[in-house]
């Protein structure tokens, strides 16, 4: 449990950076390094917040940051944590990319590391398409929505990375939003307080990329979770746990809020609704089934 | 013959290129600056004018991977990329240089990370000077669209067989909008006729790309180097043909200025446009200097670059790359005039890096100074800071 | 060549005014170019664009440093260094305001002339929003003369297939004629 009293009134992530108005990215990483602290050194590769931070001499961040180029962080990371265990230095390395830089260029390295069990939080801030370069599909892109190589709507679904992770057996995963912040830093410490692989997804929405008015960043993170289409789950130890947040509302008053999603016909608009709804069941399934697994991790 | 005039940025015209050449297999990774081109090929295949397969891959390797199946395949495949994604890709450079698959890539150069840097230099692209690839440098929006058509034409012949890198400076070009005549399908299907090349035959199967050992491995690269020597004569008919066709006269190298130069600018990309501003200049104020542009950068064209210096004093060469301690076509230009009859000095530069702006100003005021000292020994690599 | 420089804030479709107005030029006969600043752009951080018309091919790949005309979306940007740089007398200056152009004239300290013309209020009259870009449009071609009314007409068209165009046109019209003269 995460109160806002015990909150740090340190901020991490400063002001005067250069995101859009009302990105989701910047809400979730600020209250990630709230939770974080000082003692944490980032690993990110190229992404909305590789520039956000800023041009030189300029950064955004009050913790030590590393750039590395793209799909290659997990490896930059791997080799940092490795340094400093030989060195018996003790710091956090948190790697912090987007959905492109894992779920497609990075995943091979992502993978690897997960294997591996490397000691580190792996943050994945999923705004669902290639935002730093205008707006092109990624593999988490949703169906339907349209983007610059997409023009007339992705056909593909998102691919589930959280699952994939899960698959991995690490230590920890967990899916997030911003529209839930004390969730989020309840994972957040949750996954601090353990080593190995952890990983957390977490859904940020983005203005100017979903298009949708800058004030409904959070509203947004809450509908997702609420319509099904980005539900809320932990994995640890092998099992998997639901968190159903409030009654189901239909994914059609989550669509129709986003200009990504303006094209939709009715039949594209009953088949996510069916789609969602099957998917959310096979997670059911999935935390049903996997609460009778005993490991020792 | 009706050309229509449109008002293109670099990225927009490479993606008229495309269309014109009827592409088949699309597969691209977006990076800063290319991004505005693979999107307006996925806009044109949207809309039914151009019939072709966009693969999204998830990384540039993967990008080139999936254009040599494609050629492989018998397919007319294009791709795009920068900087990163150009490294990213290498082993693959290689992999259709040697292997001898005709794919066409748009390459919109930009500076080498690290540190982050979005704007242009040359590196990216010069650095792949050896893998195998033709390598040709436009310094405008027509010049993008037009090379994109002959690329395919002189990378399919079957003299020739070499994939072509089309390369222009991120932002200077590819997001500058300029008057671009669009030339008309049916004429650009005369020019470029449907790629036909199926190397898969099931009736009599082959094997393609399995070891070798040493001798055959020789033999192979020999092969190689024989179609790469053949290249350049196809370029030049290529532009020939063009010419003929659509009036607009490419060569491997390009001079330009009013006069008897003693002394030439040798520059490419957006550099050479930028010089071609300042020889303008200097030419109106008297100063006898010209420019040589080099368009073509694989094959070097030892020859014409040779003829084109015959009585000239001296060669200010402007780089925008860097190889260590020296510019990348600096050690190209020195290298094709050892063996030359006439040797003009040397004088190299390196400018414009990490997509500092190359003023016209700042060359005038760079070739005035230097005609001031030209009877001198070059005094080795000059970096030249450039401000309005 | 005429050289210009636009300037306002992200959001604002600096960059497009600078393409309109080139391809307007361009169907009016003239060689040109535009381009926008190369920087990260974020809703509401200072933008610049650059545009030429010429009757010869351009060559140059450089900043517009001293512009014959700058054209400013948002007047609060008048008070920043990069806004004013590399002014020269002559300058024509088109101010997105409702002030008289004598009154931002007093705070420019170069032979230049000042325009003004209210783009946001004619732009909200015709359009419903704040579209200053379009409506700058006419303003710019009563003061430049470097390209036609029909030319806008046709360049917004082109950009923007599914524009609501006579309501926009009605917008670029009321801007050419009511712009106003410093002289005057």
């Amino acid at each position: 449990m995460v109160t806002i009293n015990e909150l740090t009134d340190d901020e991490f992530l400063l002001k005067g950076n250069s995101a859009c108005a009302g990105c989701g990215a910047t809400m979730a990483i600020r209250w990630v390094l709230k939770i974080l602290g000082k003692d944490t050194v980032l690993v990110m590769p190229a992404g909305c917040v590789s520039v956000f931070q800023g041009m030189f001499p300029a950064s955004a961040f009050g913790v030590p940051v590393v750039d590395s180029s793209f799909g290659a962080q997990s490896s930059f990371a791997a080799g940092l944590i490795a340094a400093y265990k030989i060195k018996g230095r003790r710091l956090k390395v948190v790697t912090l990319a987007g959905d492109g830089g894992t779920a497609d260029i990075g995943l091979h390295a992502v993978s690897a590391a997960a294997e591996r069990g490397d000691d580190v939080l792996y943050i994945c801030y999923d705004n669902e398409a290639y935002m730093n370069t205008g707006v092109q599909r990624s593999s988490l892109t949703p169906y339907g929505a349209k983007t610059g190589t997409d023009p007339k709507g992705k056909l593909e679904w998102k691919k589930n990375l959280p699952l994939i992770m899960a698959a991995h057996n690490v230590t920890y995963v967990a899916t997030a939003s911003v529209g839930y912040p004390f969730d989020l830093m309840r994972k957040v410490k949750k996954a601090a307080s353990l080593s190995g692989f952890r990983y957390i997804h977490i859904l940020t929405p983005c203005p100017p990329g979903w298009g949708f008015s800058e004030n409904l960043t959070a509203e947004l993170g809450r509908l997702a979770v609420r319509c099904g289409i980005f539900p809320l789950f932990e994995v640890e130890g092998g099992k998997l746990t639901l968190h159903k947040v409030g009654s189901r509302i239909p994914v059609r008053k989550y669509l129709e809020l986003q200009k990504r999603f303006e094209d939709l016909t009715e039949d594209q608009i009953q088949y996510i609704q069916k789609r969602v709804d099957e998917d959310l069941r096979y997670l059911e399934i999935i935390e049903k089934v996997t609460s009778e697994v005993k490991r020792d991790g | 013959m009706v050309e229509q005039v449109e008002v293109l940025t670099g990225n927009a015209a490479a993606a008229y290129g495309v269309k014109l050449s009827r592409a088949q297999v699309i597969a691209a990774y977006p990076i800063t600056p290319q991004t505005t081109l693979v999107e307006r090929i996925a806009e044109f295949i949207a809309k039914g004018e151009l019939k072709a397969e966009y693969i999204k891959v998830e990384s540039e390797h993967s990008a080139l991977a999936a254009c040599i199946g494609a050629s492989l395949g018998g397919a007319r495949a294009f791709t795009a990329t920068s900087a990163q994604g150009l490294l990213l890709m290498q082993e693959m450079l290689f992999w259709a240089g040697y292997g001898r698959t005709p794919v066409v890539m748009a390459v919109v150069t930009r500076a080498i990370a690290p540190p982050w840097n979005m704007w242009s230099e040359h590196t990216d692209a010069l650095a792949q000077r050896d893998t195998g690839w033709i390598q040709i440098f436009c310094h405008n929006n027509q010049e993008v669209l037009d090379t994109i058509i002959q690329a395919y034409k002189i990378s399919e012949d079957k003299r020739v067989m070499l994939p072509v890198m089309v390369c222009f400076d991120g932002f200077e070009i590819s997001h500058t909008a300029e008057n671009v005549l669009v030339p008309e399908q049916s004429d650009v299907d005369s020019f470029l006729p449907p790629y036909n090349n199926d190397l898969i035959d099931v009736e009599k199967p082959k094997l393609l790309w399995n070891g070798v050992y040493p001798e055959d491995a020789f033999k192979f690269r020999f092969i190689f180097y024989e179609a790469a020597q053949r290249s350049l004569s196809v370029v030049e008919e290529v532009h020939y043909d063009f010419y003929s066709r659509f009036g607009r006269r490419y060569g491997a190298i390009e001079i330009y200025g009013e006069c008897e130069p003693k002394v030439f600018l040798v520059a490419m990309g957006s550099v050479a446009s930028s010089a071609k501003a300042a020889v303008d200049v200097l030419n109106r104020e008297g100063y006898p200097v010209g420019l040589i542009r080099i368009r073509l950068f694989r094959p070097f064209p030892t020859f014409e670059l040779q003829r084109a210096v015959e009585g000239a004093e001296a060669l200010v060469i402007l780089d925008r790359s860097l190889s260590f301690t020296r510019g990348i076509l600096s050690t190209e230009v020195a290298g094709a005039l050892y063996n030359a009859k006439w040797r003009p000095k040397i004088f190299e530069y390196i400018v414009g890096l990490g997509g500092a702006v190359v003023s016209h100003k700042s060359l005038v005021e760079a070739v005035k100074h230097l005609l001031a000292r030209v009877d001198e020994k070059p005094k080795g690599v000059v970096w030249l800071k450039s401000e309005g | 060549m005429i050289e210009l420089r636009f300037h306002g804030r992200g959001g604002q479709g600096v960059a497009t005014a600078a393409e309109l107005f080139a391809r307007a030029a361009a169907y009016d006969g003239w060689f040109v170019q535009s381009t926008p600043f190369f920087g990260a752009e974020r809703r509401g951080a200072l933008v610049v664009a650059y545009a030429r018309a010429s009757d010869s091919r351009i060559w140059l790949r450089e900043p517009v440093y001293n512009p014959d005309i700058l054209v400013v979306f948002d007047q609060r940007a008048l008070s920043e260094e990069s806004v004013l740089s590399g002014l020269k007398d002559g300058c024509k200056i088109l101010v997105n305001s409702n002030w008289h152009p004598k009154d931002i004239k007093a705070s420019i300290d170069k032979e230049v002339d000042v325009y003004t013309v209210d783009a946001t209020e004619i732009s909200v009259k015709y359009l419903g929003r704040p579209i200053i870009n379009t409506t700058l449009l006419g303003s710019l071609a009563s003061i430049s003369k470097l390209f036609s009314l029909n030319s806008i007409r046709r360049s917004i068209l082109y950009r923007f297939p599914k524009i609501n165009i006579e309501a926009t046109m009605k917008a670029v019209e009321e801007a050419a004629n009511r712009v106003v003269d410093m002289r005057y």
